[in-house]
């Protein structure tokens, strides 16, 4: 006969402003198999957990409710109590009277009335707990990061430092991710390049870390501490061992005029190209759409001038097969296209750019060597516009959410565009301006102050070509009136947006994106870096839009949640999660469907009974979230979860009927 | 001797004959002659007694069972439905069912046949002419219009000529107008809710819990059901226990949401004339205009657990 224990808390006032505790407890020992009730005003402090482990060991209890508040914050503690006390940990339920019942009503008498109701179902469920135990799988110690910017690059370092093996497997020719990309960064101005490729050339010759480039995760499957991962690494049409980088085959590849998509498209770059100088590995790829050895079979002189011998027409791509304990997706971010955007020229005028396009034309390196030179014409602009909020904050054409980023990098934009030319003017539209980093008030007050941009608060209407310029109307809601601008250029803050092919990405790891295609972190608050699937995590920008301080700190939050996950000896599972009696399985696949886990497989069983071989479901316990679906969807009842069977789930109805008045 | 029964009987007999299928399953003539009886042939001799006519109504999916070789159903709409949900309900692979496809313009409702017709003496032949059922009796003929001697199901049926099928013998047959309509629903919905209450509360007193609607339904193949389960025991036993009667019938149409292909074998196994299709096509046209889910209508459908669509949320039934 099982002994129920019940446990009353007050939360000091929280619950007792509304709910009258002492009759619950009152009452609650009069329900079947209550052997014991108590109230006190904190049953979680020090006192109260002791008040629970006493009465286990004085009335003989076999499980225990604690009715208080939401099981998410203290469902550990009374496990703690319920262990410590001689029972198994999970004889213990917690009715929440908290969030559930003392917050939101008002009523003294409906409230308590309620709370015991919750009490009642709680101990009806209690009374038919049985011992359950966790089980154990052994870790594989390796960590996969997919994506090789900043994020992937620190996470990658973090990891390896403490001594496990990383793979890091970059979709593009060479880790440096956005960053790379960057001349200048906000508030310090120091060169982006400057302080990313140092972190780079550490990623590349730490012997813990692998860098896969120019490859793709394709297939994932397991779960935490053993992922079992398909990554595709892209033929790259040159021997990764056999290239030393000197350079002759791009200097010589005669297709001179493919638009860079590191330079975003406003320079060019060759067919067999590496994106930048100081790209990792220093290897360059064939872009085999536009190289005339792919497209005619002609030329073939990148071949001829290696001296290393390392260019090979013939290589395939390469199935990499591996086998993980945990990944970090830092895949970064897009820029928002901004050609649908029929009021700011869609996408038609050539001397309106986006914010990234202009970070390449201010660098050294970058197309235009630095100068900031229109487009259209490649003569110097010195009337500059920027638009902040392009596709951020506009729920009409782009995303409701503010990129974060945009006051920053615009603010930088200006001060950068008069360092290269002290007579040109900038002029930003802006919403609002949003400057809440360290040293990023001053920032854009320097930008104001010591470099004369012109902030006008207002959105940009319109803007066309009117001559050689772009003409932009605006409307100034501080000054009062309509804003006429003839620019040389116009710099477009476009929104940061999700990667195009986030969605797929979420779909093969089997985490959740958010409305606007962002990877969705476990809790907002509590575990921004966690996801729903134990043993993935989210850094950077993937997780939403991110400036760099963020982002790295973002990247060693992953890089810690990993390590403490290697250094566990073994891991353990919760054994609240679904569980098949064979014999009632039927193997209709309703549970297998269901699933968004993919916790189900369909295995043989040998039913005697019937003289067959039939089809039924089976539990993959570390997949397995404990979520119920299958449960919920199985008619004959052979899916149940542990410690929320349907006979308890039963019991609470019947309990709850039999206080409800009819 | 019907122009169909003699297609289905020679293709029966070549598919059994060049081995291509062990087993036929189709009907024979039953007791009287307004009756038949679900028919197995094994061999090609077998095959001379299969009919195909008015009176063959029983779904003949519940037969097919896990076979370890290859079958052929002579199925109607509604028996391939079943058919496909229990195919996709892993009950049966695809290759080891053909279904052989027969078009249907509904079948004999026979309980109580003879008194609705007043005809009381011997029947001697039942046979379809145009749109009407002529009853051929010991004292002379009756005509009746199809449409009131056939399953009410069958009047407002979206499968008439089978939609998945291997082959089809007899030429195709549109589906009824009123398929998507629920004429049959109206009744119900004119209803308030005290008043359904009041309905249900009447027609399920009546069940004995004899289970015969789960013994027709091709799609309760679980090896033992929820209602026989007795940790916990969801409903009461025996008859007369309203409140397990309750627990039963409505328990048993959920279980069939999505997967009841509106064949009428329920009902028609019902000796206590409890309307079950009721339930069935109020489920069905719940998950339908929900999810757009139709059971057993397309192969590569999805069962209706695994659907998800942004509008459920806002479709709304009494």
């Amino acid at each position: 006969m099982p002994r129920v224990g019940v446990f009353v808390c007050q939360c000091g006032t929280n619950i007792a402003k509304s709910v009258d505790c002492a009759k619950v407890a009152e009452e609650a020992a009069k329900l079947p198999y209550v052997a014991h009730a108590a109230t006190y005003v904190y049953m979680c402090s020090s006192a109260g957990q002791q008040m629970i482990e006493d009465a286990i060991r004085e009335h003989n209890l076999s499980a225990i409710v604690v009715s208080a508040c939401t099981p998410q914050m203290h469902q550990k503690t009374f496990e703690g109590c319920t262990e410590r006390s001689g029972l198994n940990r999970y004889m213990s339920t917690m009715a929440n009277i908290r969030e559930q019942c003392s917050y939101v009503h008002k009523d003294p008498e409906l409230a308590t009335q309620k709370a015991l109701e919750l009490t009642a179902m709680a101990a009806a469920k209690a009374a038919r707990d049985e011992p359950l135990f966790q089980s154990e799988a052994p870790i594989n110690r390796k960590a996969l990061i997919v994506g090789g910017g900043v994020a992937g690059i620190q996470a990658a370092l973090d990891i390896a430092e403490a001594g496990y093996e990383v793979t890091v497997v970059e979709k593009t020719p060479s880790i440096g991710g956005r960053m790379s990309q960057f001349d200048k960064t906000f508030p310090t101005l120091d060169c982006s390049a400057c302080i990313l490729t140092p972190k780079m050339v550490e990623a590349y010759q730490n012997p813990n870390i692998r860098l896969l480039t120019y490859a793709e995760v394709e297939q994932v499957g397991g779960f935490v501490g053993n992922f079992e991962v398909k990554i595709r690494k892209h033929a790259r049409s040159v021997d990764e061992e056999k290239c030393t980088g000197c350079g002759s085959c791009w200097e010589k590849c005669p297709q001179k005029k493919i638009p860079s998509e590191y330079d975003e498209q406003l320079g060019p770059r060759t067919a067999i190209y590496v994106p930048f100088p100081q790209a990792v590995p220093l290897v360059p790829v064939i872009d085999r759409e536009n190289c005339l050895k792919f497209l005619k079979d002609r030329c073939g002189v990148c071949q001829k001038v290696c001296p290393a011998n390392a260019v090979d027409y013939t290589q395939e791509d390469e199935i990499i097969e591996d086998t993980f304990g945990a990944i970090v997706v830092a895949t970064g971010f897009d820029v928002w296209d901004h050609s649908d955007y029929g009021e700011y020229g869609a996408g038609q005028i050539p001397d309106v750019i986006s914010g990234i396009q202009f970070e390449r034309m201010l660098n050294l390196s970058g197309p235009t060597h630095g100068k900031v030179l229109r487009p259209s014409d490649g003569k110097e602009a010195k009337t500059v516009v920027f638009v902040q909020c392009a596709g951020s904050r506009d729920d009409q054409h782009g995303y409701p959410y503010c990129s974060k980023v945009c006051c920053m990098y615009t603010a930088k934009h200006a001060i950068l565009l008069r360092e290269k030319a002290p007579d040109a003017q900038a002029y930003i539209f802006y919403i609002d301006i949003r400057a809440t980093g360290k040293g990023y008030e001053e920032f854009i007050r320097d930008a104001q102050r010591k470099y004369g941009a012109q902030y006008i608060r207002g959105r940009v209407s319109r803007m066309f070509r009117q001559g050689d310029k772009v003409r932009v109307f605006g409307v100034d809601t501080l000054g009062g009136g309509q804003v006429k601008i003839d620019a040389d250029l116009v710099v477009l803050a476009t929104a940061i947006e999700p990667r195009h092919d986030a969605k797929a990405l979420s779909q093969l790891l089997g985490i959740g994106c958010d409305n606007n295609g962002f990877f969705n972190e476990a809790h907002p608050k509590l575990a921004p870096v966690d996801t729903m699937s134990a043993g993935i995590y989210i850094a950077g920008a993937a997780q939403f839009a991110r400036d760099i301080p963020d982002t790295v700190a973002m990247a060693s939050a992953t890089a810690a949640k990993v390590v403490g996950l290697f250094s566990k000896e073994k891991l353990l599972s919760e054994p609240s999660v679904a569980n098949c009696d064979v014999n009632l399985c039927s193997g209709c696949r309703a549970c297998y469907v269901t699933c968004p886990y993919d916790a189900i497989e369909m295995t043989e069983h040998d039913d005697r009974a019937a003289r067959m071989t039939r089809m039924v479901a089976c539990v993959n316990e570390n997949l397995c979230h404990g979520c119920g679906a299958c449960s919920g969807a199985c008619r004959s009842g052979a899916m149940t979860l542990r410690a929320f069977t349907d006979n308890q789930i039963e019991a609470q109805v019947e309990a709850l009927c039999e206080l409800v008045p009819a | 001797m019907s122009d169909l029964t003699d297609k289905v009987r020679a293709r029966a007999k070549e598919l059994l004959e060049s081995g291509e299928v062990k087993l036929v399953i189709g009907h024979a003539r039953g007791t009287t002659p307004y009756r038949s009886r679900p028919h197995f042939a094994s061999t090609p001799e077998q095959t001379a007694d299969l009919i195909h006519d008015v009176t063959c109504a029983t779904n003949l999916a519940v037969y097919v069972s896990k076979p370890k070789e290859k079958v052929a159903v002579i199925a109607k709409g509604c028996d391939a439905r079943s058919l496909i949900t229990i195919i996709n309900e892993g009950q049966a692979e695809r290759g080891n069912v053909v279904i052989v496809g027969v078009p249907c313009e509904g079948k004999l409702d026979e309980g109580g046949l003879l008194e609705r017709l007043g005809f009381p003496r011997q029947v001697k032949a039942v046979r379809e002419e145009g749109e009407e059922v002529v009853v051929e009796g010991t004292e002379g003929e009756v005509r009746v219009a199809r449409d009131e001697v056939v399953m009410p199901n069958c009047t407002y049926c979206r499968a008439r000529t089978p939609a998945v099928r291997d082959e089809l013998i007899g030429d195709p047959v549109p589906a009824r107008e009123e398929a998507d309509s629920y004429p049959d629903l109206a009744e119900l919905d004119a209803m308030t809710e005290a008043e359904r209450a009041a309905f249900w509360h009447e027609q399920l007193s009546k069940c004995i819990r004899c289970y015969a609607c789960r013994n027709a339904c091709p799609s309760c193949f679980c090896p033992e059901c929820f209602v026989d389960e007795y940790h916990p025991q969801w409903a009461l036993h025996g008859g007369g226990q309203f409140r397990g009667n309750w627990m039963w019938n409505i328990g048993r149409a959920q279980h069939l949401a999505g997967r009841c292909s509106a064949c009428g074998s329920c009902q028609r196994g019902c000796p206590v004339d409890i309307p079950l299709m009721l339930l069935n096509r109020w489920m069905e046209r719940a998950t339908n205009e929900a999810f757009d889910h139709l059971a057993g209508m397309s192969e590569e459908q999805k069962q209706l657990a695994a659907l998800f669509r942004k509008a459920e949320a806002k479709v709304e039934h009494g």
